[in-house]
């Protein structure tokens, strides 16, 4: 009995962690929960595993959207052999495509641009999971100026880029697909220019939010990053140059907590980086898909005229690729952010 | 979602009307060209309408948030990292100390204890054991040479010998 309990407390002591320093990634999103490797071996492959694991995901939506595709493409061949009919009013045969069109078109659309807001949501939530730990890991590492500069700049931008998206650009972009309907309709003058506007306003708040905050990381991580660097020095120096003996200990104390505070970090930061990438590739894949998709479909639809109505399917697929691009600039901040985060002080 | 579907429903019946009245009003001279300036006016204030809910003091209110949340991550970090490196250095005196007293033949213990402050310096050693006073000088002599403090800090409780 006495060697059982003996045995247990021994496990129990060489279960605890041995340092009481811990700075570990949040688990990954649910979505992205069966993408991700179950053991890590190293970023490049678990890179490739996740590329692989989301391709093979990738059928169902490919035969979806080959559906879609096909249905069009018929849709467009009708219009095309009733436009040939005498007494038939072609302007009549183009509404009715142009109708048939949207609604074959407007439900998968629904679904992806649904996919997307979920996406983003899902990587922003995330996000604030992560830039904690790593705030934390880069702090110990004596960069404390940096992960000020880091964090507040990205969780400022995630949470306005995630209002961004969800609030103004996800309705603008439904806006967009209306317009593009009624422009096909009716070929007005101002409905043109309102299409052409809506689609204009949300890539240019997309860029410019992407070039404010690289710009803004640029500008902050020299400033930051020099004055970490010099604190470190600063500090090491003060350290060595006291009594010999408790400085060198002091010394080896302070690099060896820099050094795990550091490996810490990077293990946190490339886990981060993979749980980022596969929150945001199923969905970028699925969707990209529909975008391809639609492409062949226009370029298809092409061949037999109905220019109204291919231009309503360039509009939908343009819709696509606008919300590929929001979702891939939330990515794009979060790894960027994690990247400098693991770049650390100097 | 019912956001976005009231936000669709005004976009579209605001253009049906604009649409409707550009037909009506398409050839009146300067008062249509007038007419069409506003009705596009109007469309596009109700298209840049979402807009309108975003105020610049949501974005300073976020800014702070994120500063003190901020704060309050480093302190973590920084607390963490500090009880580490106190942690490695107590050990490290300790068997500093240990080991120069199993020179001197010695059979004590010692207990660092480090100042509050962010500079980590050793406060005081308490050192528990039996020494002969030669043994106990030369001991003292070499930590307070060492470890850089001084006699009044080192506290001996001891069975002397």
């Amino acid at each position: 009995m006495k060697r059982l309990i003996t045995l247990i407390l021994l496990i129990v002591l060489l279960s605890m962690p041995v340092s009481a320093m811990e700075f570990n990634a949040p688990t990954a999103p649910e979505s992205a929960e069966h993408f991700l490797p179950d053991s890590s071996t190293s970023f490049s492959q678990d890179l490739w595993y996740i590329i692989k694991k989301a391709i093979s995901a990738l059928y169902p939506s490919i035969a979806e959207s080959a559906g879609t595709c096909v249905t069009v493409v018929i849709i467009v061949m009708l219009i095309s052999l009733l436009e040939g009919f005498k007494g038939i009013s072609a302007k009549a045969v183009d509404l009715g495509g142009i109708i048939a069109v949207s609604t074959a078109l407007l439900s998968p659309s629904n679904a992806l641009i649904s996919v997307g807001v979920q996406t983003v949501e899902a990587m922003s939530e995330y996000g604030k999971l992560l830039l904690p730990v790593m705030t934390a890991a880069l702090a110990a590492e004596g960069g404390s100026i940096t992960s000020t500069a880091l964090y507040t700049g990205t969780v400022l931008f995630n949470s306005v880029l995630t209002i961004g998206i969800t609030k103004l650009l996800i309705p603008m972009l439904y806006a967009y697909i209306a317009l593009s309907v009624g422009k096909a309709a009716m070929d007005e003058k101002v409905l043109c220019n309102l299409h052409s506007f809506s689609k204009w306003l949300i890539t240019w708040t997309l860029k410019i939010s992407i070039y404010i905050f690289t710009g803004y990381l640029g500008i902050t991580g020299v400033i930051s990053g020099t004055a970490d660097a010099a604190a470190v020095k600063a500090a090491k120096l003060a350290i060595s140059g006291s009594v010999p003996v408790i400085g060198s200990i002091m010394s080896d104390a302070s690099e060896t907590i820099l050094v795990s505070a550091g490996i810490m970090k990077n293990a946190a930061g490339t886990y981060g980086l993979l749980a980022i990438l596969a929150t945001w590739i199923g969905p970028f894949l699925q969707i990209g898909i529909q975008y391809l998709t639609l492409k062949v479909t226009g370029a298809v639809s092409g061949v037999f005229g109905c220019k109204r109505v291919v231009e309503l399917i360039d509009s939908f697929c343009v819709a696509m690729g606008i919300l590929v691009a929001m979702t891939g600039t939330m990515c794009l901040l979060l790894l960027i952010s994690t990247v400098c985060f693991m770049k650390g002080v100097g | 979602m019912s956001k976005i579907g009231q936000y669709l429903l005004s976009v579209i019946a605001t253009t049906l009307i604009v649409s409707i009245s550009n037909v009506l009003i398409e050839k009146k001279g300067a008062v249509g060209s007038a007419l069409k300036l506003v009705t596009g006016l109007v469309l596009a204030t109700v298209i840049v309408s979402p807009w309108a809910d975003f105020h610049i003091d949501d974005l300073e209110h976020l800014y702070f948030n994120a500063e003190s949340e901020a704060a309050h991550h480093i302190q973590e970090g920084q607390t963490a990292a500090r009880s580490e490196i106190s942690a490695y250095i107590i050990e490290h005196t300790q068997a500093y100390i240990l080991d120069k007293a199993s020179i001197l033949g010695l059979d004590i213990s010692a207990v660092v204890i480090l100042t509050n402050n962010s500079r980590q310096s050793i406060d005081s050693i308490k050192i528990t054991g039996t020494a002969s006073p030669y043994a106990r000088t030369r001991l003292t002599q070499l930590i307070c040479e060492d470890l850089g403090i001084t006699e009044e800090r080192l506290i001996w409780s001891q069975n002397n010998g």
